[in-house]
């Protein structure tokens, strides 16, 4: 088999994977879960983001804020980046030149620093929890 | 050969860790790879590698445990909801 045929496999394979999950999720009101409030009760910096992409699909823009606020506005620009990502993988590129490292290679510790303190925050002021309005 | 720097990888996969699988996973990524970056900088090959082993470790084991927790989750809760459908 070529070699692109099947990162077109690999790629397409992983996308039906999230479209399933997603769907399924749902359908059926039962996400994603974070394991790190699941074994500790504490909210981390991406808890609400899945909540967060329903109330964005269902056009209500406030909740979707209330759930994530710091991830909210990157949820388009971060999926358009992913897709990117897949394109530039199916062409051959090498990981450590894709575009999306290169971002992180240059403003990943910043963005690494502003999401600790935004998990460390959410946990001790309520209007950052992800919580209904 | 010439040493590679996986700096952007392993500090993009650790940034979706936090956020996506397993946030104590993805702090010891995070610093590791910190870690490895500047070691690779110092022009010490041998703890880059050491480190960015360790970080590598520490994002499979983040990744693995998020998706077996939440695959877990997700089956028993789609069971627990076909059994209530199924039950009127």
């Amino acid at each position: 088999m070529k070699p692109i045929i099947k990162r077109c496999l690999i790629v397409t394979l992983i996308i039906s994977f999230i479209l399933l999950y997603a769907f399924l999720s749902y359908r059926f009101q039962a996400g994603f879960i974070c394991v790190f409030y699941q074994f500790t009760g504490w909210y981390c910096p991406g808890c609400g983001i899945g909540r967060s992409v329903l109330s964005l699909l269902n056009g209500d823009w406030m909740q979707a804020f209330r759930y994530n606020v710091l991830l909210m506005p990157f949820i388009i620009p971060g999926v358009l980046l992913l897709l990117f990502t897949a394109w530039q993988y199916i062409k051959g590129v090498s990981p450590q030149d894709f575009l999306i490292f290169r971002i992180t290679k240059r403003f990943g510790i910043p963005i690494a620093i502003l999401l600790l303190v935004y998990g460390f925050l959410r946990n001790i002021l309520d209007i950052l929890a992800p919580t209904m309005l | 050969m010439e040493q590679k720097n996986n700096f952007g990888l392993l500090l993009g996969l650790s940034i979706a860790e936090i956020i996506c699988c397993c946030l104590p996973a993805g702090v010891v990524g995070l610093i590791m790879a910190i870690q490895a970056n500047n070691a690779f900088r110092s022009g010490d090959y041998t703890t880059y590698d050491s480190k960015a082993k360790v970080a590598r470790i520490a994002l499979i084991i983040g990744a693995i445990v998020g998706i077996v927790i939440n695959v877990l989750t997700f089956i028993s809760n789609f069971a627990m909801i076909a059994s209530s459908m199924g039950s009127y």
